[in-house]
């Protein structure tokens, strides 16, 4: 002990000692900096589902349709939430947070009087709460009572009616349904460029009579927000008018007003190069009234760019932009990326041979944070894989841009599940065309179920790629899946689904399968017969009502008996009709035939005898002939025979096998082989004549 | 009035018996005479039925004695260490939550809600069972955090789990 402390007071001693010490300072850090540095640990993480599911088996969907419905549910709880708060408000508001968090109160319930007897204070409070028509309704009652508003109130509801169209802005929705705003908010669809603005709105009324009492700085305020939000809604002639006028009456124009101007320069202007001439001359203007440009001005003139598809100047023209944005030391946003893609490779053919991608992806690995600057940033990750996949065709490429989309949390960059579903399409279906097992399996699992559920396009690639690698491990691990994604049901749509995952497991091209998978395969064909049951309409009328009727005479009425055949009938109408035909049937006889499994297979094919007329297609040959060879195996001459007619019937050529099969028959007896030889000698078959029979 | 009776002194250390009832009883030395309804009572230690099928979870089973040694509470905050804040609020929020969960997920819990505090959220854990259909579920989900944060104006988050059938959390029968 004694030894050990010298020890440690030689190696202070021995070693140089600082002689001042200076204090390290304190670092700022914003209240949530542990929340951040421990969000940065956290990826993307395909293992368990999105954070608004709960992690819990019987709970977390798997198909797309799940999880809409799902969300949309508890959306739909929220909204119901939300209604009691509103109808009971009295019981919300008891508050013991520090400071109060405005969205857990009721939402403000105007008083009638504050209607009746308007007062400035009723109109600002109506502007928060998105009011804006009535707003203007009170505003106007203000007007006619002459009850003084003050210059501010005035202009910023003239502001607000601009922004929003005269309408009252849209709802906020909800996180799980924002996920979905695309289908929920059709106005969305519509094309961007048409014209939405409301002629002789409440926005131009209000224009109309401000302009009158306006005084300068007043005016400038006024045609600014008026020009804006013309552009805004596409209504560009009148745009160009007021933009006359002002300049006419020398009002300055603003910033925004420029962006706008810019962005809807592909409406005002009809040729690329008069577009063009147009940003410049604005551009120019811009200088010489000495206002500064922002990112958004740049990303507009990418954009103007970008709406004027294979133009020869385009991309020299933004790469001279992005130079530009350097030298005014803006940093581009993911938008501007995301228009330049769209320059560089205007349409699918276009634009195989420059490295614009590549560079792109370079730039953007070296940021080390991503950040939401501008509203087009969205649109970067779905362009850059489109583009990828359908131009390049560079599986590199697109491998880098979804290692670049799983860093940190820039998954927030694909803002919907619209995008999101065609991103992953667009990627897995390069994947499956080019690359090879080994590599897309593990980013295949890592993404499906919960990232992304496929849709059917992917489905059938991936089955089409299975087929071709031979990945025979991964069959019956398919039919689980597609049994998660929920593509086995009786919907037309998935019928494709269904045979061309059979006709793989049936396909002996590749070798036959081991006896474990004969038996797997046989157990899939069972849990298809289960779920689609195979009875056709007639008999399972009569089968339900005769078994009511035999099993529970006893016990119940009449009346009863009757409910009971109403209610068997109305399950049997609710439970999945699968429209069996010939294909189907004999692709389970396929499967079921090699595991020696006689009660169904034969099932299947007396059902196929009895429905001969209703069903299309035939039994085919091949699952014939392993019936057949299951009868012999089991000695079942009768059936044999039957099968064997039935092939003469069908006129199939393997009608000679068949009877060379039933021939080698140890056990045949007399009969049965005088009646292989009239069969042999009335068909028509040209090979069963060739039959030698004993 | 009764007498305690010196002779008969209690068997177990926990267990106290007040002899409160005001009936006239004969006082006996030897035989223990009490109002047999009111005494060996305990809180949550049912007594054996005749058939033994009365139903009880694992959670039930541990009696409360076992409280802090093989068993915990259900719910988890700090307002009782030193300087804890808002011991009596909390104590009532708890109730308030237990019987809202009770009333609004019909019989669907199988187990005790468990409530766990952290900075200012709650957040509710407990076994559910599987008799609606996970839409319905989901809407009882968004419906409890929203109306149960605007009532205790703290985030408020629901983390179940999902049990096949209320069979599966039987333990044993009393």
């Amino acid at each position: 002990m004694l030894l050990r402390l010298f020890h440690r007071c030689a190696s202070t001693s021995t070693a140089a000692r600082p002689t001042n010490f200076t204090f390290p300072q304190r670092i700022e850090r914003s209240p949530t900096a542990i929340l951040e540095s421990l969000n940065s640990c956290v990826q993307t993480d395909g293992g368990n589902p999105a954070y608004m599911f709960m992690d819990d088996p019987f709970l977390i969907p798997t198909s797309a349709y799940e999880k809409r419905q799902l969300a949309l549910s508890k959306a739909s709880g929220k909204k119901a939430a939300r209604w009691i708060i509103d109808r009971y408000s009295y019981a919300f508001f008891h508050d013991v947070a520090v400071p109060s968090i405005p969205s857990y109160f009721p939402t403000y319930t105007f008083d009638e009087k504050e209607f009746i007897e308007p007062d400035e204070s009723t109109l600002y409070k109506l502007m928060n709460w998105n009011k804006v028509t009535k707003a203007h309704e009170i505003y106007k009652k203000c007007l006619e009572y002459k009850i003084d508003v003050s210059d501010a109130c005035k202009y910023a509801l003239f502001d607000l009616l601009c922004i929003y169209n005269s309408e009252n802005p849209l709802e906020a929705l909800l996180p799980e349904e924002d996920w979905y705003r695309r289908e929920l908010n059709e106005k969305n669809q519509s094309n961007l460029t048409s014209r939405t603005w409301k002629e002789n709105g409440l926005a131009e009324q209000m224009f109309e009579e401000l302009k009158l009492s306006a005084t300068s700085e007043q005016k400038i305020r006024l045609y600014n927000s008026f020009v804006s939000g013309l552009l805004k809604y596409n209504h560009v002639e009148k745009a160009m008018t007021i933009i006359d006028e002002m300049k006419q009456a020398t009002i300055p124009i603003d910033l925004t007003t420029y962006n706008y101007l810019i962005r809807s320069t592909s409406l005002i202007k009809e040729s690329y190069d008069q577009r063009w001439q147009f940003v410049v001359d604005t551009l120019k203007e811009m200088k010489d009234s000495s206002i500064q440009p922002n990112l958004r001005t740049f990303n507009s003139v990418l954009y103007t760019l970008r709406r004027c598809p294979a133009y020869e100047q385009g991309p020299k023209l933004a790469l001279a932009v992005l130079n530009e944005m350097r030298q005014c030391g803006i940093e581009p946003s993911l938008g501007s990326w995301a228009h330049v893609i769209m320059i560089f490779y205007p349409s699918d053919q276009i634009g195989f041979e420059t490295q614009m991608l590549p560079q792109i992806m370079d730039e953007l690995e070296k940021v080390a944070q991503l950040e939401w600057k501008d509203s087009d940033d969205g649109e970067f990750f779905f362009n850059a894989m489109f583009k990828a996949t359908v131009n390049c065709r560079d599986v590199e490429l697109a491998k880098r841009i979804h290692r670049f989309l799983m860093v940190g949390s820039n998954t927030r960059f694909i803002p919907d599940g619209f995008r999101e579903q065609l991103y992953y399409t667009n990627l897995f279906r390069l994947l499956f065309r080019v690359d090879m097992p080994e590599q897309v399996m593990p980013l295949w699992e890592s993404v499906v179920p919960n990232v992304y559920s496929p849709s059917m396009n992917v489905m059938e690639d991936l089955i089409e790629f299975i087929s071709t690698w031979n990945i025979q491990d991964y069959y019956v691990r398919l039919w689980s899946d597609l049994l998660m994604l929920g593509f086995i049901d009786s919907r037309q749509t998935n019928r494709r689904i269904l045979d061309r995952y059979l006709s793989l497991l049936i396909q002996t091209n590749h070798g036959k399968p081991s006896t474990e998978q004969i038996k797997q395969y046989a157990n899939i064909a069972r849990q298809i017969l289960k779920r689609f049951p195979l009875e056709p309409e007639e008999v399972e009328q009569r089968f339900g009502s005769t078994n009511d009727a035999s099993a529970q005479q006893q016990e119940m009425t009449d009346g009863q008996q009757e409910q009971q055949q109403q209610q068997q009938q109305q399950t049997n109408q609710l439970r999945p009709k699968l429209q069996y035909d010939g294909h189907l049937l004999s692709n389970l006889i396929c499967l079921l035939a090699p595991a020696d499994d006689w009660e169904a297979s034969w099932s299947l094919y007396e059902h196929y005898l009895s429905n001969r007329s209703t069903l299309i297609n035939a039994l085919n040959e091949q699952s014939l002939m392993s019936l057949l060879s299951l009868a012999n195996r089991k000695n079942a001459i009768n059936s044999a025979l039957d099968i064997i007619e039935t092939i003469n019937e069908l006129q199939y050529e393997c009608l000679g096998d068949a009877l060379d099969l039933l021939n080698r028959n140890g056990n045949l007896p007399n009969q049965s082989r005088q009646h292989l030889k009239t069969i042999q000698k009335k068909s028509k078959v040209e090979s069963a004549h060739h039959v030698k029979l004993v | 009035m009764n007498i305690l009776l010196k002779q008969n002194l209690p068997r177990y250390a926990w267990q106290q018996q007040c002899y409160l009832s005001t009936s006239p009883i004969v006082h006996s030395w030897f035989v223990k005479l009490t109002n047999v309804t009111q005494v060996n009572t305990e809180a949550a230690v049912p007594k054996h039925t005749r058939k033994r099928n009365y139903p009880l979870t694992y959670e039930q089973r541990q009696f409360p004695k076992l409280i802090g040694h093989t068993k915990t509470w259900n719910t988890f905050n700090t307002s009782n260490l030193r300087d804890g804040k808002r011991k009596a609020e909390i104590v009532s929020d708890d109730l308030f939550l237990r019987q809202f969960i009770y009333g609004t997920w019909h019989s669907l819990f199988v187990s005790e809600l468990i409530i766990k505090r952290r900075h200012n959220m709650v957040i509710l854990s407990g076994l559910v069972t599987r008799t609606i259909h996970p839409r319905r579920m989901y809407f009882l989900i968004g419906y409890t955090e929203e109306i149960l944060s605007a009532l205790l104006k703290t985030p408020v988050k629901m983390e179940i789990q999902t049990v096949e059938n209320k069979e599966d959390v039987i333990f044993t029968y009393w």
